[in-house]
């Protein structure tokens, strides 16, 4: 049955799943006191998109928060940038990653006003996995955008900050249907 | 721009305060664990005031 619908109609599982968009995955919270959190079973044949929602996590140190595909943040072949810019000061910077062991997802503050929505582009598919970040945090908003340049395929994926500890907040997988 | 020393960063987060956490589970790091993820700090700059951890 063709979207959209109408009043009466009786819809089949086949329509329901032709018409749900951005699916939930799951929901991770974060502990105390955490160097880094693994997230398994977020990736699957189901979707080749994903939306990655973090929010509300705190640092012991200001940093930032990493990402990489996987059950720890030693991966390898990680390439992109990211440009932020402090709304109270004069930084604007960009850092770059070349072959590096994982990608940037935003700053990382002590306060808990950190949040990162990432889009990620076939983990599961046997191909190079996209990433595009958008973020906020420590008075700094970032952008990152970056690829994984493996063909493995993964199922999990692993957050953490370039130094310190996390605490707090919540991390929501959601898959785009693929229609 | 100052950088992070092991000391610093063994005042800082001592063997056995710092976790691991897989999903719900959440660990202490093996002491193994512990010293490769100090060592991993070693060197790394510390944040600029109002740059980062504000």
């Amino acid at each position: 049955m063709a979207f959209p619908y109408s009043a009466g109609d009786v819809l089949t599982a086949a329509d329901l799943n032709q018409s749900s968009g951005l699916v939930h995955v799951k929901t991770q919270t974060i502990g105390t006191g955490v160097s880094s959190v693994t997230v398994t079973d977020a990736f699957s044949s189901t979707f080749d998109n994903y939306r990655v929602s973090i929010d509300g996590v705190a640092s012991s140190a200001g940093t930032n928060m990493m990402i990489a595909l996987g059950t720890s943040l030693t991966g390898s072949g990680y390439y992109g940038s990211f440009l932020y810019d402090n709304y109270a000061g004069p930084a604007l910077g960009i850092a770059r990653l070349v072959n590096a062991s994982n990608l940037y997802l935003g700053a990382l503050g002590v306060l808990s006003e950190n949040f990162y929505k990432v889009e990620i582009t076939n983990p599961f598919v046997s191909d190079r996995t996209g990433f595009a970040t958008t973020s906020y945090g420590s008075s700094a908003s970032g952008w990152s955008n970056g690829t994984n340049a493996s063909s493995s395929s993964f199922t999990a994926f692993t957050i953490g900050g370039q130094s310190g500890t996390m605490t707090g907040g919540t991390i929501r997988v959601y898959g785009y249907n693929n229609g | 721009m100052a950088e992070w020393t092991r000391d610093e960063l063994v005042a800082l987060y001592p063997d056995g305060t710092v976790n691991v956490q897989v999903d719900d589970e959440v660990r202490p790091m093996t002491t193994d664990e512990w010293s490769a993820w100090i060592d991993g700090q070693v060197g790394q700059p510390k944040p600029e005031p109002d740059v980062l951890g504000a």
